[in-house]
Parts: C-alpha cells; structure tokens; sequence
C-alpha cells in the first residue's frame, strides 16, 4: 500500500479542482466564482504544513521548501482569481474557464516543485504550461493576446522537446530518472563526459526558459504585454518560481556533488539576465512591460541562490519568492485598479487623486528596489548572504551594482506619481481590489519589519 | 532593558513614529502641524534623562538592549550609546523640533504628509546613531532614503525631480557595496552582525582593504568627501528648509559617523594604511570646496557648497587619528549641525519673504530687518569659526592634531580657514549691506516671535560649546580614546 498521506494536499486540491469543474458551470456570479477559488486555496493551504515526507518510492517529497512554494503558488492563485474578477476584458460567461485553467495550472506548479523524478517533473511542467499557453491568449480578440499565446506555445514546445531530450541523455548515463538514482551514481560517471554536460544543459535552458531567465527571456515581455494583466500577474509570479523551485532542488539533490558542471552556466546566466532585465527596463513606457523586464531582474536574483546550492539557498529562495509575491502581485493589483495605468505616464499626479492606491504602488516599488523597511530589502538580504556564504562574492558584487539600475526605472514611476500635477480621473474602486491591495501591502511591510518563514 | 529600567532608546527611537500614525488619524492640517511640535518636543524631554544618566566614565556602551530579532539571518535588534553617539541622538532632538518650527508657515500644501514624513526622519535617523547590530544599522540607513526622497520631491522648489531622484541613485548606489560589505563581515566575523563583538575581531589586513572600500563609498558618498559630492548642492538647494536643515544638521554626519563607529575599529590596518589618501581627499574638499562656494550666485546654493569645505574638516579630523583631530571632528560635526542648520533656516525665513535665492537681488537687510541680521551675523560669525563661537574651538583642535600629526599638511589649513572667512565675508556684505534693491523692499518684514524662538537655542549653543566646550568634550573623551585603542 502507498503511503499517500504527504500527498493528502494535492489530493485535496484535486478534489476541489473537479468538484469546481462540475459545479462551476451553474455559478453566473464573478464573485461566487473567485470566492469559491479562495475558499479551496485556503483549505488546502491548511492541510499544506501538516503533513510531510515522501510518497511513490520516493518520486514525490513534500519538504518544508516545496511547502512554502506552494504556498506561494496557492496565494498567486487566490489573488490573481480577485484580480481577474475586476478585469473587464474577461468576460462573465469566460470567468469559469479562466478560474479553472488557473487552479489546474497551479495544480501542476505544486507537483513540479514536488516532484524528484524527471519524468514527472515534465509532466507536471507541460500540465502547467498548456493551461498557460491558454491563458495568455484568453481575450480572443485582443491580437496582442493572439500573438502573446501563439508566441509562447511555440517557444515553449520548443523547450519542452529540448528538456525531453535532456531527461533521455540522462536515462541513458544512468539508467534511471530519480535525482536519487543520479546522486548515487554521478561519482562513477569520468570527470568529461560529454553526454552528461550536454544533458545538463539542455534541462537546465529548460528552465531558464521557464523562469524568464536570459538568454532565453525573449519572449516574456512580448508575452508580459499581450496577455491579460491577471494573467500576467499569474505569469510572473508562478511559473518563474516554480521553474526555479524545480531547478533548486534538481541542481541540489542530484547534481549537487559535481558543480562543476553547472555552476559556470548558471554564474553566466545570472549575471547576463541581471545586465539584460535591468538595463532594457530603464527605457520602458509601458508599465506592464517594465514589470516584465523587472520580474526578468528578479528571477536573476533567485537564480543566485540557486547557484548557492545550499541550505539556506534554498531558504532564501523560499523566503525571496514569498515576499516577491506580495510585492508584484501588489503592483499589478494598482495597475488593474487604475485604468491609464499601462503607460507610465498615466499616473501623473496620482498621489493627488487617490493617495492610497499611489501609497501603496509606492510601497511595492520600494520593496521591489529591495529598501528597507520592505520585504524586498530583507529577501534580497537573504539571497546575497546565501550566495556569499558558498563564496561567490564577485557575482554578488556584479548583480548589486546592476541592481542600482533598478532603482532609476521603480523610482521614475514613483515620480510620475507623487511630484507631477495631472489631470487624471480615477474610478472608485471596488472593493475586492482594495482587499487585495491591503493584503499585499501589509505583508510586503511585516515581511520587511518581522521577517518569518512558515 | 536599558540602564533606567525601562527601553529609554527604544522609546526615543520610535516615539515619532506615534506622533506620523497619530497625524494620518486627524482630520486638520493645523492640528498635525501641533501634532509634530508636540511630539518633537516630547521626544526632546525624554532626551534630557539620557544626558543626565549617561555614564562619561565608562566607555562601553551604556542603555543596551537586545532582542532576537530575524532568526534565520541571525540578526539582533540592538541598540546602545556611547558618547558619540550619545551628542548625535541629542542633536537630532533639537533638530527635529526645528524642522518643525522653521516649516510653520513655509509648507502650505500636503501639510500632514510633511509633517507625518519628518517625524518619520525623526525616527529613522535616532536609529542610525543608536543601531548596535549591521544589520539594523543598514536598515535605518537606507530607510533614510524613502522620507528624504519624497520631501525633496515633492515640497522642493523648481529642480526638485532631479534632485530628488540623484540623490536617491548617488546614495543607493554608494550603499549597495557597503551591504555587500556587511555581509562578508559576518563570514569573516564569526557569523554575527554585532558590532561590539566584530570590532574585537582582527581580520586579515587584505580583507580589511576591501572592506575599507566598500564602507567607503557609502560613507563618503553621504559626508560628501570629494569626488562624492556631487548630489549635494542639488539636493540642498531644492529641498524644503526643513530638508535642507535635517540633511545638514544631521544627514552628512552620518556618514563620518560611520567612518569612527565601523570603518576604523573593524579595518584599523587598512585606515592606517590610506590615511593619507584620505587626508589628501579632505584637503581638496576643503579647498575645492570653498573655491567653488565663491562662485555662486544661488544663496542656499552657496551655503550647500560651504558644507563640502567645513565636511572636509571633519573627514580630515577623523582620518587624522589621533585624540585632538578625532574631538575636534566630532565637536565639527556637531557645529556644522549646528550653524548650518541655523543659516539654512535664516535662508528659509527670508526666502519665504522674498521668495528668491539669487544673490543679486539681495543687499542692505541690515537696514530693513534689523532682529534678522542680528541672528544672521552671529551664525556668519560662527561659520567663519570666529573666536567665542563654538566652531573655533573645533577648528582649533582639528588643527592641532593636524600639526601634530603632519606640519606639511597643517600648512593647507590656513588656506582653507582664509577662503572661508572669505566667501561668508563677502556673502555678508552682498546680504547684509549695500543698499536695498526696490523689488525686497516692500517683501521684507522681520523675524516673528516662532522664528525668534526657533533662533535662540542655536545661539545659545553657539556660545556655549564655544566657551565652554568641556561640556561635550567631556562626553566624548573616554570614547574617541576607545576608538583610538583599536588603531594601536
């Protein structure tokens, strides 16, 4: 008999999602829907911290780092439901489907930071990345969407075949897809071998597809822009961490005694995607498309940690994705609350008109800048201590001072709305955003102020 | 708990963060504005039992407190005064309630906002002089920037946006490395961010050079030591008085704060090893400085350039090492607090009459507005270092450690003191004398009772500190001679 206990939250969630399937057809209110979304997120999210160990010989571990990434996951999922409900180009009879995809995308995003295995993280990977290919192109008449979706669908199957041919290269060195499998055997495999790099490799740029990581962050902005803002929202938060939660735990359980052979890749990598995402985001227009490039910044930062490959990497990765959260969810959450908002010069004199809503996108900004008194600042603390701890000082030293980039670009939209006078008209706003907004807002502060970890 | 049983800085610290919650929760901008007065004032009350209690025998740090703070960063909330520190939290007291005084009437536009972001100030800069433990300290450190930015933004005069934004960047980026800094600190230290516990560390001179650097920039980037200084006479200038008073009352001394409280005890090799980079960096601010306040036109501009020469002082006092120089920089920041804060009040009272800065259209205010110029000249005075005032006796003790340390050196000083008085002299005369241009004329009346009020406690500490400056220098003494042991 399979002991499925740890499995019991996915097996909840699951429950949900058909029970959802079946009745969701008969709901006609928004808001019954995102409640019913928030209501399963947070039983599950009950259930998630009690139980804990490994289930299927193995394949699939809940630990206390896959815990607090589904976490991740289960918050993204509720709000990003209350942003959709508020966002009109969703329409009514299309907001069922929208909540499904989401709850099925998430589903897959809790198997891939779970599972230990290859060949169930590509399952769980393609699951979740089918329902967001749908998702990016949810308004059908929106061209952009068209064009976002179709964009991403081919890049992605693209990547998905190299990952594929990544996991064979491996079978075929080890006889076996488990990380336990290849952490045993890796010391028997000559310090050379080429078939092992190339497999390496290939999976890893599967990720660093996923996670929007350069060279492979073409297509994010594009995506980030054409999609519908919730969905953008989703976009920037799940996956990326998923994709690198996925990537933590690969690199440490099974390739973490030769980094040799990864660690140069990936220095490259983070030190390319922290140049690119900082410096292209100075001359944006377009909110939604800065949040893209900074959320590319932003993935460079876990992408640090992940190189620690240590314990408190992955805490910090943990930690990191959690406040990132709070703080670009509640970015999003003001653009979708203020209509003008996609360009920046929009928010003229905002702070004039509705002084909370810039308060608060200030907040997120700061926070996203990583200064304190603000979860970012403590995250991103994190993430440098964990990566200098394994010894990598340098790349720490390069990625801060790409980092000074960002705070022109966040403060830029923070002058536009505190020291601008405009003529804007603001719409009041409903009350499921300012929920959202408070729930952000507060969490971004008591994360800065009272670091925790669940 | 601290030494009263009770958390005396704990509760100075956050205090004025009441007073901003309080503020949001009224209704009336006249009453915020009573708000702040009275929550400053307060503040400056539970003050004087920290003088009267402070121990001047014992060079520990005295009112401790420590919690456990971040567990998983292993960083501590501790906070604690030694007498350095001591002189700043009490300056920033007085300061504070300046602020609010000197922006009575000046701020007339989002007036809760002002006065809820400088109690905030308020808060955070008490934490820079009391945080015991790296990490708080970076955190108070960079919060300075969230209030500061949006007080120069958006109560600034007409370059306001571009001030406010460069002295964001020049400022983040100078502390980014110093984060960095704090970081490597810990490895090399022995996991903890306790400052007591990593200055007993002895690093390896090598590490000590790079983190010399990194604390550096941040440091240097906030006095502003030549060739950091850039951001300075732009921010001052278009900043609000109350912004320019607390960036120089209490803003660059907290970077020279940082060279004696964590760059000298942690790298005590490597600051022997560039003291005279060092002190070759402050001789140029010193004279670049007052050479370039020659030049201007601006009135607040000027008194902006002024700073970078009477900082440069003090970055020389410091770097100079020994007892004298390391007092006499200290009671220099002090003063410069002090009088800088004083003339960028008497600039905010007249401009808020006049309603320009250029010189030009200045001259014979001594004939208009007699109580004004009465103040004005006393801080002039004390600016220029004049003998009875409080910056003579800081001047003087930085020049003698100079000379003690290094005649050559010493003989740059004299340079620095004569292009001083010459550029207040020649200021006062453009001011004060000559005849008054029509278009003033009319603008002009004098000091109210509130600005008066305002005035008085800075000159009696003018004359104070000036003839009698044991009253400070006996706080001091036991801990700039704990600074010094950590050179020998």
């Amino acid at each position: 008999m399979i002991n499925l206990t740890p499995f019991f939250p996915e097996l909840l969630f699951i429950g949900f999602t058909l029970f959802y399937f079946v009745l969701g057809l008969w709901i006609k209110k928004r808001v019954v829907h995102s409640l019913l979304v928030i209501a399963f997120s947070v039983l599950t999210l009950l259930t998630l911290f009690q139980v804990q160990g490994e289930a299927f010989k193995g394949m699939f571990v809940a630990d206390s780092f896959s815990q607090i990434l589904k976490l991740v996951f289960l918050i993204n999922l509720g709000i990003c439901s209350l942003l959709g409900m508020n966002y009109s180009q969703i329409k009514d009879d299309l907001f069922y489907e929208f909540n499904l995809l989401l709850m099925l995308s998430t589903l897959g995003m809790m198997f891939m930071v779970s599972s230990k295995e290859l060949l169930s993280l590509f399952l769980s990977l393609e699951f979740m990345s089918l329902c967001l290919y749908l998702l990016a192109g949810f308004v059908v008449t929106d061209p952009k969407a068209n064009e976002a979706s179709l964009k991403y669908y081919l890049l992605g199957s693209m990547f998905s075949a190299l990952l594929i041919l990544g996991i064979s290269i491996f079978y075929s060195i080890f006889g076996g897809t488990t990380f336990k499998v290849i952490a045993e055997n890796l010391s028997l495999i000559s310090q050379h071998s080429f078939y092992l790099f190339t497999g390496t490799i290939l999976i890893l740029s599967a990720f660093t597809f996923k996670a929007g990581l350069a060279p492979f962050h073409q297509w994010s902005p594009d995506v980030y822009e054409g999609a519908p803002t919730p969905v953008t929202a989703f976009m920037s938060v799940g996956p990326k961490v998923a994709a690198i939660g996925a990537m933590a735990s690969f690199l440490t359980e099974a390739l973490s005694q030769k980094p040799e052979l990864w660690v140069g890749p990936l220095i490259f990598v983070a030190l390319l995607t922290a140049a690119i995402g900082n410096v292209l985001a100075l001359r944006q227009v377009n909110l939604k498309r800065l949040l893209a490039y900074s959320s590319i910044a932003h993935a460079g930062y876990l992408l640090l940690a992940v190189i620690a490959c240590s314990n408190s990497g992955l805490k910090a990765i943990s930690f990191y994705a959690l406040v990132y959260t709070f703080m670009n969810l509640g970015a999003f959450a003001t653009l979708i609350s203020f209509p003008q908002g996609e360009r920046i010069n929009g928010f003229l004199g905002l702070s004039h008109v509705n002084l909370f809503l810039a308060v608060s996108m200030l907040v997120f900004l700061f926070s996203l800048t990583g200064l304190p008194p603000f979860g970012g600042f403590v995250a991103k603390f994190f993430i440098f201590k964990s990566i200098i701890e394994s010894g990598y000082t340098w790349v720490a030293v390069i990625c801060i001072l790409f980092s000074i980039l960002s705070a022109y670009y966040y403060l830029r939209v923070g002058v536009k709305m505190f020291f601008y006078e405009g003529q804007i008209s603001m719409p009041s706003m409903a009350i499921s955003l300012r929920l959202v907004l408070v729930v952000a807002l507060c969490f971004t502060i008591i994360l800065g102020v009272f670091p925790f970890l669940p | 708990m601290g030494e009263l049983g009770f958390p005396t800085l704990s509760f100075l610290i956050f205090f004025p963060l009441l007073g901003a919650a309080l503020i949001f929760l009224v209704k009336k901008d006249g009453l915020a504005k009573f708000i702040a007065l009275g929550t400053t004032l307060l503040n400056l009350v539970f003050g004087i039992p920290l003088w009267t209690n402070f121990d001047k025998t014992n060079p520990q740090f005295q009112f401790v407190e420590t919690f456990r703070w971040i567990p998983f960063l292993n960083a501590y909330y501790k906070v604690g005064i030694d007498g350095i520190s001591l002189l700043f939290v009490m300056l920033t007291l007085l300061i504070s309630v300046l602020c609010v005084l000197c922006s009575w009437t000046a701020i007339k536009q989002r007036v809760k906002e002002f006065y809820a972001l400088l109690l905030m100030m308020e808060t955070i800069m008490l934490g820079v002089f009391c945080a015991l433990d790296m990490f708080l300290f970076y955190v108070f450190w960079e919060a300075m920037l969230i209030p500061m930015f949006l007080l120069i933004g958006i109560w600034g005069s007409y370059n306001r946006i571009y001030a406010s934004v460069k002295f964001v960047i020049f400022t983040f980026a100078g502390s980014v490395l110093m984060l960095i800094g704090i970081i490597v600190l810990y490895y090399a230290g022995g996991k903890t961010f306790d400052v007591i516990e990593l200055s007993k560390v002895q690093l390896p001179v090598n590490l000590q050079y790079w983190l010399f650097l990194a604390f550096f920039v941040a440091f240097a980037v906030k006095v502003p030591m030549f060739p950091f200084h850039t951001w300075l006479p732009d921010a001052h200038t278009e900043a609000p008085t109350a912004g320019s008073v607390i960036l120089a009352g209490i803003l660059l001394k907290v970077g020279a704060y940082g060279f004696l409280r964590f760059t000298i005890p942690f790298c005590p090799e490597a600051t022997l090893g560039l003291k005279e980079i060092m002190q070759v960096l402050s001789i140029t601010a010193i004279v670049y400085g007052a050479l370039v306040t020659l030049m201007q036109t601006d009135f607040k501009r000027l008194i902006a350039y002024s700073s970078i020469s009477h900082m440069g002082f003090v970055t020389l006092g410091i770097f100079t090492l020994n007892k004298e120089a390391i007092e006499g920089a200290i009671l220099q920041m002090i003063n410069h607090g002090i009088v800088t804060g004083a003339l960028f009040m008497c600039i905010g009272a007249i401009y808020e009459r006049t309603h320009t800065r250029d010189l030009s259209k200045y001259g014979g205010l001594g004939k208009v507005v007699p109580i004004f110029v009465f103040f004005y000249t006393l801080f002039s005075a004390a600016a220029i270092g004049f003998p009875g005032t409080n910056s003579f006796i800081g001047e003087f003790l930085i020049a003698l450690g100079v000379f003690k340390d290094r005649i050559l050196l010493g003989a740059f000083l004299p340079l620095g003191f004569v292009l001083g008085t010459a550029y207040m002299v020649w200021l006062y005369y453009r001011v004060v004398l000559k005849e008054v241009p029509a278009e003033i004329k009319d603008q002009l009346y004098d000091l109210n009772l509130r600005e008066v009020l305002m005035f008085i406690p800075l000159v009696v500490l003018v004359f104070m500190i000036g003839f009698y400056p044991q009253v400070l220098l006996g706080v001091l003494k036991d801990s700039v001679i704990q600074i010094i042991n950590f050179l020998t």
